[in-house]
């Protein structure tokens, strides 16, 4: 065999490890944000305040977006975006598109311009923003659809986003902490988990 | 113009075509099998968790709400009174009234036809106060059908595919259907109140309108059966120098808990 053959035969066992490697690092995520949702559906909408429960995929697409030189955040806003786009009842599309756009927005703070490290006050301030921007988004993606002619009926409710902001991000802030343990925890995780392998 | 070449952008715009083929798939109806997966497979982990926690939040609601419980005990009772004998007086007339059919030859009014359909989904996350439903156009389920719980109006379907449609709830600040006041026959307008509840709206304001009347469908619009329950009338929200008479309007359904509702095809 010349040299060639062996650098080709050693670029597809490094390209089979690392797709092994990284399959089983997304199906670890695929099976996390599977149960985050349905805890969060399943628990939280037992401590509904004023009608609001928090939005545990929001805080770790923000937590994961937020981490420098990674980009598994692209993953999961998707993952997450389809599970409440699928749910949620609205068209199809408003929570993947708002959940990619808002951490590559974070991700690209992060990378470029945050020079300080993160710290609590920046990640409220990052959930603040995250909080504003997705209802925000939401309602601009309703009103393009129902322009569009892809919608009759609008289902957005401006209103609502008056009555319930505050209480949203709240409700989320006092969630963060938590959170960045399971998140932390979970990288962890998959890091033994990959080591193994 | 030069970060459209890193590694960030290329991910970005992966996802973005990712989303806008999901979409499109959506748009055109085959994503249905996908969209099932991701509707139904949660339902076992969502189930057991609300098994465990239903009983902590009834447990903590019950001693929260015990003074309250009480008094509505106290009212209801008085009510059930009241109804036993309206019923007794309704059983009377109802034998008139077939009597009276038979003599006259009528027909019968033919009865709703309803389709059974599971909640699969209750959005508690966003500003959108919809249900998405298992059901959809093979069940004979069409947009602008009217959707029933527990024999009152919940909301109506604004969007069907193949086999699920969603419904907007008459909550939602969206929501407006026909009405009238079934003792009196007055028309006015339901409409729904930023979540919270409904409002009985664009009432004569000569109309004399009592609390506790309550509230049917009009039947107006095509795809709406008239004389679905709506609610009762609660209290009166406008002044006397306003256009028209405004009330708010007490629904018994639970709109954050349900889990299985009809879809009322006209």
């Amino acid at each position: 065999m010349d040299a060639q053959g062996c650098i080709r035969i050693d670029l597809y066992i490094c390209l089979y490890l690392y797709i092994r490697e990284h399959s089983m690092k997304y199906f670890v995520y695929l099976i996390f944000i599977f149960l985050l949702f349905s805890l969060n559906i399943g628990v939280f909408s037992f401590f509904q305040i004023h009608g609001v429960i928090p939005n545990l995929l929001l805080i770790i697409v923000v937590l994961f977006a937020l981490e420098k030189g990674a980009f598994d955040f692209f993953f999961i806003a998707i993952l997450a975006g389809f599970f409440l786009d699928f749910y949620s009842g609205a068209f199809f599309g408003g929570y993947a598109f708002a959940f990619l756009l808002l951490g590559f927005c974070l991700n690209l703070v992060v990378q470029n311009f945050a020079v300080l490290d993160i710290n609590w006050k920046f990640l409220a301030g990052a959930l603040f923003f995250s909080v504003l921007f997705l209802d925000l988004f939401l309602w601009f993606y309703d009103f393009i659809i129902l322009k569009s002619g892809l919608l009759s009926t609008s289902y957005v409710n401006l209103s609502l986003f008056k009555r319930q902001f505050l209480i949203q991000f709240l409700y989320n802030l006092l969630l963060l902490f938590p959170m960045l343990l399971l998140k932390e925890f979970l990288q962890k995780f998959i890091q033994k988990i990959t080591y193994r392998f | 113009m030069r970060f459209i070449y890193t590694k960030a952008f290329a991910w970005f715009a992966v996802g973005i075509v990712i989303i806008c083929a999901a979409v499109f798939l959506q748009v055109k109806g085959w994503l249905y099998p996908i969209k099932t997966v991701f509707l139904k497979s949660p339902q076992p982990v969502i189930r057991i968790a609300k098994a465990v926690f239903s009983p902590v939040r009834n447990f903590f609601a019950t001693i929260y709400q015990l003074r309250k419980i009480s008094q509505e005990n106290i009212q209801l009772r008085g009510k059930v009174a009241l109804l036993e004998q309206s019923l007794v007086n309704f059983d009377n007339q109802e034998k008139e009234n077939e009597t009276l059919r038979k003599e006259l030859g009528f027909y019968k009014n033919a009865q709703q036809q309803l389709t059974p359909c599971t909640v699969l989904s209750q959005n508690f996350f966003g500003l959108a106060e919809a249900i998405v439903l298992d059901c959809g156009l093979n069940q004979g389920v069409a947009e602008g059908n009217v959707v029933v719980a527990s024999g009152y109006l919940v909301g109506k379907i604004i969007y069907a595919s193949k086999n699920s449609s969603t419904a907007l709830l008459a909550v939602s600040s969206q929501f407006s259907t026909d009405a009238k006041l079934s003792k009196t026959g007055i028309n006015a307008i339901v409409r729904g109140s930023f979540g919270s509840g409904l409002i009985l709206d664009q009432l004569p304001q000569n109309a004399s309108v009592d609390k506790s009347s309550l509230v049917v469908t009009a039947g107006i619009n095509d795809k709406i059966p008239k004389n679905i329950l709506i609610g009762e009338v609660g209290d009166a929200i406008s002044g006397p120098n306003d256009l028209f008479k405004k009330t708010t309007l007490l629904s018994p359904v639970d709109f954050n808990n349900l889990t299985f509702v009809f879809a009322v095809k006209p």
